[in-house]
């Protein structure tokens, strides 16, 4: 086993240098800015922890040194934990906004050196964050047998101006042509929010549990539905957000977990079934009929992420929670690249 | 009770020797080779953690003080240990375990330790070890006691107790009540969190009854009933990075046993018994797990000449479960037939072969067989030196569970099978005032297809028998007894040594967790202990080490739960007047105000102080 991997590593190491070798030369013309800190260029990896065990950490891969570093919020912070299932993380300029779920904060770090700035603490059960217009959003699930909701933060003043009631789950949220779209995982609903008076403007029906959104090179919006439990019907919506119609609908004849992602081109999707990745193209978009990858050497995938820069696709396997997360490697066409160790329970990732 | 005799029966007494009657089950019987410790009570109320926990080398993963407590015995887990209430496996048949804060010291009699697989006498669970609670034998003397306990402590802590027995040359009647609570508002500060937080949402309120009645029918036939009903209603302690609170979990527990004995004149004894268990947990208020059990066993014990002796019998088993999970109102039978011969081969050779076979839903779990011997080497007035060897065969069935949990119960599951190899000596030295014992075993233990649940290849969570888990470890114990003109002088240590060593990956290319230390076990632990008495004081100081723990199967030590020391004190004052007598006791606990955990993230309790009051006529 070591062998193969450490010759993987060794692959990922060429490719990586290469890699860096080109991104040099096309920037070599560039005043070579400094780096803004020691987190600024890389992977980070959002280890979520054991549910109450408060052990939800964020991780560190150096591309450049294929470095990795754990709990690099304990690092900079003497020892503090981050909490209680650190659900997500959203990087906008200097600050990295970091959702930890069953702690019901929102910690607030300077996303370059990690060290804390603030903690938002009147929030219920926390999932994802964005911002627009310098005002954040965070959405809430507030309780299992209420309607989730989101809440508009002022970043100056480090506080919650508003909160909108959305329907049971709200998940994610993502900004498309000035409305933003929060996707309601304990319902079969998006609600779409208009910014200027902050009120649900209208719900689009989609599939049953709702999860992530990307944009595609069209500017479309799609959203994979995890479907009912036991029932595998996932299902794959695309919405125009200048209409918000839903354009197109791809049952999906499997399961599917909430994550969605899309490649550097914008124009393949990769959505998780268990330990199958499928793959779905944007334009032409038909039901996979076979996996893209299947991630044999996992456990459990439980995130996935492609870099943006360098097309790689990053798969996070929680190990059943029994030990601390593998994240695996692939090129883009699908090739295992290598892996390196990541915390309790990965779920995700944000490039830098 | 002579002052020897208090001394020689507290803190950390091994008793390899003697057989120790205990009502209804001889206990050591048929143990020669293993190893058995009997738990001393105290004048002040805890619960079997408590107990357990600073008397033997058992780890308890515990999620707060008065909170959820599981035990790792020997390096096992959870469900490793079987716990046995006048010999009825009282280990909840969904989960497989015990809650060790559910059981309050003071309804509680006889408390034992047997280490090690005990799968062929205690029947399922008994990988890691055993722990046996008990009625004391039955008196039939014309008194009647009262005691009453009160006892105030820091942090909320609050108990009030009755104890009530009557007797005559017939009858014999026992009664047990208290109340309990805990505020459980210490402060702390976890390194985690980096400020001092008071604790809160944590709080503890116990109560239970427990009622003994004995008959002896003639001289030599004894009834007995007991029914024992333990309410515990908490507020779970959140981790320490959480400022909301969290869930509540009420617990009621109900018990009933009836048993019978028969001593026949030629050697024999006839000891039948029939128990009902209910478990009845309400989680959040809203999600009930109802657990209901009926047991049977019946036991045939018999002396063969002067050298040996016999034990036949079997026991039935029903069990209903129902709970959120299950489909259902579950019903599963389990049926025991075991039998033990224990003979002298030579005056200084002991042995001692048990062996089990059970039946559950319609299969048959591992036979379990054991064979104990135990060799006098040297005996003498002032020397005695024993040599012990066990060998023995346990298992755990897979729990309800395991097998029919909506989703991904597995009805294929086989059940654990653990095989355990033990060698030990004894010494016992007494000369003048001094009385010394010590002991010493290395113990290990192969568990094969250890059950453990994770998510399959379309992400649900479902069991397997995929691990097995090597054990290997050292015991040792030290204890002095001085006896002065003025005064008692006991001293004791104890040592334990536990690797418990993964062997098989998650799946087949995984190789960060084998060869890995098992989470929440302690590699080392050990305790110190001193006490003296004199006239009517006595004063104790206890220190109980507990070594770095894992948190998780690939042992990263950043994760790790750093090791700790706790020192304890008490004193307390006699006080005896012509018809009664009081007892005033002060403890403090972890003196150097200690921040420690024994669950990642979950604070434990300060520095704190308890008085107790005890009054008996």
């Amino acid at each position: 086993m070591i062998t193969p991997m450490k010759k993987v590593t060794t692959y990922f190491l060429q490719f990586i240098f290469l890699i860096t070798f080109l991104t040099a030369l096309i920037s070599c013309d560039k005043d070579d800015p400094k780096p803004k800190g020691e987190f600024s260029t890389g992977v980070l990896i959002v280890n979520e922890g054991s549910f109450k065990k408060a052990d939800g950490t964020i991780g560190f891969f150096d591309t450049n040194s294929l470095e990795v570093k754990q709990d690099i919020f304990g690092l900079k912070n003497n020892g503090k934990a981050l909490g209680d299932i650190v659900q997500s993380m959203f990087i906008d300029g200097d600050l990295a906004y970091i959702a930890v779920n069953n702690s019901n904060t929102l910690e607030v770090v300077n996303s370059n050196s990690f060290v804390a700035e603030y903690t938002l603490t009147d929030v219920k059960l926390p999932r994802y964050f964005t911002v627009y217009k310098g005002k954040g959003y965070l959405t809430e699930w507030v309780s299992f047998t209420e309607p989730g909701r989101v809440s508009v933060i002022n970043l100056t003043e480090r506080k919650v101006e508003t909160t909108i009631t959305t329907d049971f789950g709200a998940e994610h949220i993502i900004e498309a042509n000035g409305n933003l779209y929060v996707s309601n995982n304990f319902s079969n609903t998006i609600s779409v929010i208009n910014p200027v008076d902050n009120k649900v403007s209208t719900s689009i029906e989609v599939g049953s549990s709702p999860g992530q959104f990307v944009l595609d090179i069209d500017s479309k919006l799609w959203v994979i539905c995890g479907g009912d439990f036991g029932l595998g019907n996932a299902s794959l919506h695309q919405i125009n957000p200048a209409t918000n119609e839903v354009e197109k609908n791809l049952s999906l004849s499997v399961s599917a977990s909430s994550h969605l992602v899309v490649n550097k081109a914008k124009d393949q999707l990769l959505f998780v079934s268990g330990k199958n990745i499928y793959r779905v193209s944007t334009r032409n978009p038909v039901v996979p009929q076979s996996a893209f990858i299947t991630a044999n050497d996992a456990v459990q995938v439980y995130g996935i992420g492609i870099d943006p820069g360098t097309d790689l696709i990053y798969v996070a396997d929680a190990r059943g929670f029994q030990s601390n997360g593998v994240i695996f490697c692939y090129v883009s066409d699908g090739a295992i690249l290598g892996s390196f160790e990541a915390g309790k329970g990965p779920n995700g990732f944000v490039f830098r | 009770m002579t002052f020897l005799s208090i001394a020689a029966k507290a803190q950390s007494d091994t008793v390899y020797l003697k057989e120790v009657k205990v009502y209804g089950l001889p206990l050591s019987r048929y143990t020669p080779g293993g190893k058995v410790q009997h738990i001393s009570g105290s004048d002040q109320s805890s619960t079997l953690v408590d107990m357990l926990g600073t008397q033997s080398p058992l780890y308890f993963k515990t999620y707060g003080s008065g909170q959820l407590a599981t035990v790792a015995f020997r390096g096992t887990s959870a469900s490793h240990t079987a716990v046995l209430w006048n010999g009825i496996n009282v280990n909840s048949p969904a989960l497989g375990q015990t809650d060790f804060s559910l059981w309050p010291s003071f309804l509680l009699e006889e408390v034992s330790l047997q280490y090690g697989a005990g799968s062929a006498l205690y029947g399922a669970d008994a990988l890691g070890g055993s722990v046996l609670l008990n009625q004391t034998l039955p008196q039939f003397k014309k008194e009647k006691k009262v005691l009453f306990r009160q006892e105030a402590g820091s942090f909320g802590h609050w108990l009030s107790g009755m104890q009530a027995s009557y007797g005559n040359s017939r009858f014999e009647s026992r009664t047990k009540i208290f109340y309990r609570a805990l505020e459980n508002n210490f402060s702390y500060t976890s390194p985690k969190v980096g400020i001092k937080k008071i604790q809160r949402d944590a709080s503890v309120e116990n109560y239970g009854l427990d009622q003994q009645f004995h008959w002896k029918i003639s001289p030599r036939q004894i009834f007995s009933a007991e029914g024992m009903y333990t309410y515990n209603f908490r507020e779970i302690q959140q981790p320490v990075t959480n400022n909301d609170p969290g869930e509540v979990i009420k617990d009621r527990n109900t018990r009933f046993s009836l048993s019978y004995t028969d001593d026949f004149r030629k050697g024999g004894s006839l000891y039948v018994t029939a128990g009902f268990i209910r478990n009845d947990q309400l989680y959040n208020r809203n999600s009930t797990t109802l657990t209901d059990q009926l047991t049977t066993l019946i036991q045939y014990d018999r002396d063969i000449g002067k050298r040996s002796s016999l034990r036949v019998g079997g026991n039935w088993t029903k069990y209903f479960a129902i709970s959120n999970g299950f489909e259902g109102r579950l019903k599963e039978d389990r049926y025991d037939l075991f039998l033990s011969v224990r003979h002298r081969i030579k005056d200084w050779w002991l042995s001692s072969l048990n062996l089990r076979e059970a039946l559950y839903a319609e299969q048959f779990a591992p036979f379990a067989p054991s064979w104990g011997n135990e060799f006098t080497t040297v005996d003498t007035q002032e020397w005695k030196i024993l040599l012990k060897t066990q060998i023995a065969r346990a298992y755990r069935v897979p729990t309800l569970n395991d097998r029919f949990w909506v989703p991904g119960g597995n009805l294929q599951l086989q059940s654990e099978t653990g095989i355990n190899a033990e060698i030990g000596t004894a010494i016992h030295f007494k000369k003048k005032n001094h009385n010394i014992n010590f002991e010493f075993n290395h113990h290990r233990l192969w568990i094969d297809q250890w059950i453990i649940w994770l998510p399959n290849s379309n992400g649900l969570w479902t069991p397997s028998n995929l691990s097995t888990v090597h054990v290997r470890g050292i015991e040792a114990n030290l204890k002095e007894v001085f006896t002065g003109d003025r005064f008692i002088a006991t001293m004791s240590a104890a040592y334990a040594y536990t690797l418990s060593i993964n062997q098989r990956g998650l799946n087949q290319t995984d190789v960060a967790t084998i060869g890995k230390q098992l989470p929440y076990v302690p590699i080392h632990s050990g305790s110190l202990f001193a006490k003296v008495e004199k006239k009517l004081w006595s004063f104790e100081l206890q220190a109980n080490y507990t070594g770095l723990r894992y948190t998780t199967l690939d042992n990263e030590n950043y994760q790790a739960l750093k090791a700790y020391t706790l020192l304890g004190a008490s004193a307390g004052k006699r006080f005896v007047f012509p018809h009664n007598e009081m007892s005033l006791r002060l403890t403090a606990n972890n003196l150097f105000n200690t921040y420690y955990e024994n669950i990642e993230n979950r604070a434990m309790p300060g520095r704190n102080i308890t008085t107790a009051l005890t009054i008996k006529f």
